[in-house]
């Protein structure tokens, strides 16, 4: 699982207007549609089916799309960003790939939620002041399948210490990559015969 | 967050026909928990050095898995052993059967304490007197009477097993019995439930 900073280029910026965001399950075999983001399949026969299978759906369900499509726009927000960016900074050097995991990985986890899954929540009861975590996460179970990849990483950070670490980890090797100077690694050699130029006495490293 | 609520999250694939339980692994340092858990998921345990953080690993039977979250046991470190409690259905607790007698006595006070914490004590133990293998290897009668297990642990629901990675079809006997357990309190907790 990459992490990558959710949004970015690619999403049409949040507009005034409520979408369906999420596929609703088909009632049918009459209606093939499905909505998505990132890698889901989208197909749309045509606007009225679309209207139809809004209508459909229950008031439970629109309170949770409601509650997902607020949690894209807060984690897309600048002021998320940073405050992940730099908490992600603070510690990622701490964090090898390696299966033992050290004792201070649970307490920065500890951090972490404490920091931004209480931040996204604070976001929350401010735009849906009805809004309540522990209804909130029935509804999850229960639409699991319908939550784009990016929002479903993210909460499972929160939870899943393995997907927690696995971020950091990401990161890291980011981070790390970008730093890395390639420039003494790659000599153009002639393969003329006057270069004599033999194994030991070149420069080039093994890739790693 | 609840942290179980997302279990049924994490695979996104088709849902495994397995039941999976949350089960913390602890005992000195040299009692072979990693050796034990390693050999459980067939890898090789050639490289295995005492543990000073902990581990979590997914360890298949054959009617459910276990994930178990496996902590190192050196002194200095079973002073954490508490803040991984939260969360787990059972415990596993791995002893040295041939080990000084200072140290028999040692595991004995970290099994009476883990036997006795709050989060714990409702929760069936899996107790492996590992180490079988070794002539200086106390018998089972032996450890459960030096252990008071009739005595302490009573009203709760434990497995004494004796074993070595030498005979993993032992250890295998004792977690399986350890699955039952889990199960007959998982139905217990869900009544109505087939």
């Amino acid at each position: 699982m990459a992490w990558k900073a959710p949004g970015g280029s690619e999403r049409p910026a949040p507009g005034p207007c409520p979408r369906p965001r999420l596929p609703l399950a088909p009632p049918a075999d009459e209606y093939s549609i499905l909505f998505g983001t990132g890698d889901r399949v989208v197909e749309m026969e045509d606007a009225e089916v679309e209207n139809l299978a809004i209508s459909i759906s229950s008031d439970v369900d629109a309170e949770f799309d409601a509650v997902i499509g607020h949690i894209e726009d807060i984690i897309m927000d600048e002021e998320f960003q940073v405050l992940q960016r730099h908490f992600m900074d603070k510690y990622y050097l701490e964090f090898e790939n390696t299966e033992e995991n050290k004792l201070s990985y649970t307490s920065i986890f500890q951090e972490y939620v404490d920091l931004l899954e209480k931040y996204i929540e604070q976001q929350l009861i401010e735009r849906i002041p009805t809004f309540n975590m522990a209804t909130f996460i029935t509804s999850l179970q229960q639409h699991k399948d319908e939550i784009s990849g990016d929002i479903f990483d993210m909460l499972l950070t929160f939870t899943d210490f393995l997907a927690f670490k696995e971020m950091f980890l990401d990161y890291r090797m980011e981070k790390e990559g970008h730093g890395l100077d390639f420039s003494g690694d790659l000599i153009v050699t002639s393969l003329s015969k006057s270069s004599s130029l033999s194994p030991a006495s070149n420069n080039i490293r093994p890739f790693q | 967050m609840d942290f179980l609520c997302f279990r049924t999250l994490c695979c996104k694939g088709p849902p495994s026909p397995r039941t999976e339980y949350d089960v913390v692994c602890v005992g000195l340092t040299g009692s072979g928990k990693s050796s034990l858990l390693t050999q459980l998921c067939s890898e090789s345990t050639d490289s295995i050095i005492p543990t000073t953080g902990f581990r979590i690993k997914a360890v298949p039977f054959q009617n459910a898995i276990l994930n178990v979250k496996e902590l190192g046991g050196a002194d200095n470190i079973r002073k954490y052993w508490s803040r991984y409690y939260q969360g787990s259905q059972g415990v596993v607790f791995v002893l040295d059967s041939a080990s000084s007698e200072d140290d028999l006595e040692t595991a004995r006070n970290e099994l009476h304490s883990a036997l006795q914490h709050p989060q714990l004590c409702t929760l069936p133990f899996l107790i492996l007197a590992n180490h079988q293998d070794k002539p200086a290897a106390r018998s089972l009668q032996e450890i459960k009477k030096y252990f008071e297990l009739e005595p302490l642990a009573r009203g709760q629901r434990w497995i004494l097993q004796p074993c070595s990675v030498e005979n993993m079809d032992a250890v295998k006997e004792g977690f399986n019995q350890f699955i039952n357990l889990l199960e007959e309190i998982d139905q217990e907790h869900t009544p109505g439930r087939l």
